[in-house]
């Protein structure tokens, strides 16, 4: 599976250590513990929380559906483009464009972090 | 809105991502997620760790296709794998489900459900897509079929397990709290609760309704029965029960 910009998704997971790792057991060291955001804006908005680990970003997108139902899923993001773009292509950007514009920039800011670089939130 | 620092960490959630990436790619394919759903009652909850292009999330999370997903309908119902093919589709939305995940590199593509003690209660699955169009020739080696059905169910024990750990944490149960849910499962009412604690009944009912809150349910049989079922507390001893005296664990 590609992205859009070329990158295989799971090239990028399975590099995340070179060790060949096999189900059930876990043998993955335990990546460096970053910052951690959870990013809330009303309760009927979708809640993300951006947690910086190693050399990547795990999200956690998280929407109550009503008061029963609930949803989240997970993804790891190796760049910060990846993630701009997923940002982008998600609906938040037309539903809650303030929302959108918070979860781009804090995951900008953490990959900035990891990387020691500038933030690319304000490129496009 | 933007909080920073205290919340449980998102490590435990990253490492399984890692395990499902490598998994996927170990057993062929070139994309693949797991979904697990936990409904009873009060709470109706998806996880879906994704393996694939996320874009693929974003659209069925706003389209919200979890209900009407044909191969969930079929994990829900069936243990053994399946090539999509032979999962009919029963409405023109479970057909616009499928064709979302063809579109992200599930064209070929088998489920693998990984059945549950509970039943209904908690059904989960691997999907494991491919745009090779033999991908799912695979199907036909019993040893591909048994690896990639480890996978899914270790997947899902390791994501009860997490479930079960944040409720743990989240809950904060104290040995008290413990005792009265304990107690509870085996039958006792409020008095008996109270007489075998030595508290009062205003105490303990003022603890069910701190106790309610923090398991995420409305009732205390239901309190008593999602501990039991996160493995919070211990399933009564096989003992007659005695309505209305509580009985002391050892």
């Amino acid at each position: 599976m590609h992205l859009a910009d070329g990158r295989d998704v799971l090239e990028d997971l399975r590099s995340q250590d070179n060790e060949s790792v096999s189900m059930p057991a876990s043998t993955h060291p335990t990546p460096e513990l970053g910052p951690l955001l959870e990013i809330r804006l009303s309760p009927e908005a979708p809640v993300f929380r951006l947690h910086a680990l190693g050399q990547f970003v795990c999200v956690e997108r998280r929407t109550a559906k009503d008061s029963q139902r609930e949803a989240a899923q997970y993804a790891i993001f190796k760049q910060d483009t990846q993630f701009l773009q997923w940002c982008d292509d998600d609906a938040i950007r037309l539903s809650f464009p303030l929302l959108h514009q918070c979860v781009r920039r804090a995951g900008s800011d953490l990959f900035a972090s990891v990387e020691g670089r500038p933030s690319r939130a304000e490129e496009s | 809105m933007v909080r920073q620092g205290s919340q449980p960490t998102l490590a435990r959630e990253a490492d399984l991502l890692r395990r499902l990436g490598n998994a996927v790619q170990d057993l062929g394919g070139d994309a693949g997620y797991f979904m697990a759903r936990t409904h009873d009652r009060v709470k109706d909850v998806h996880h879906v760790l994704m393996a694939c292009d996320p874009r693929w999330g974003s659209e069925y999370e706003s389209l919200d296709y979890y209900l009407s997903d044909p191969w969930f309908r079929y994990a829900a119902a069936n243990s053994a794998p399946a090539r999509v093919g032979d999962i009919p589709c029963r409405s023109s939305r479970e057909r616009a489900v499928v064709d979302l995940a063809e579109r992200f590199g599930f064209q070929q593509a088998i489920v693998f459900p990984a059945p549950s003690p509970l039943g209904r209660a908690r059904v989960a699955l691997l999907v494991i897509g491919s745009r090779d169009p033999a991908f799912q020739e695979r199907m036909a080696s019993t040893e591909y079929v048994a690896e990639a059905r480890n996978v899914s169910m270790a997947l899902h024990e390791d994501w009860t397990n997490k479930l079960r750990s944040d409720l743990a944490e989240a809950s904060e149960l104290s040995s008290l709290d413990i005792r009265i849910l304990e107690l509870e499962l085996q039958g006792s009412r409020t008095k008996a609760i109270a007489k075998t604690l030595g508290i009062t009944r205003t105490a303990i009912d003022s603890r069910f309704q701190r106790l309610k809150d923090k398991l995420h349910v409305t009732g205390r049989r239901s309190a008593a029965l999602r501990a039991l079922e996160f493995g919070l507390i211990s399933a009564p001893e096989q003992e007659p029960v005695q309505h209305g005296r509580g009985r002391i664990r050892r």
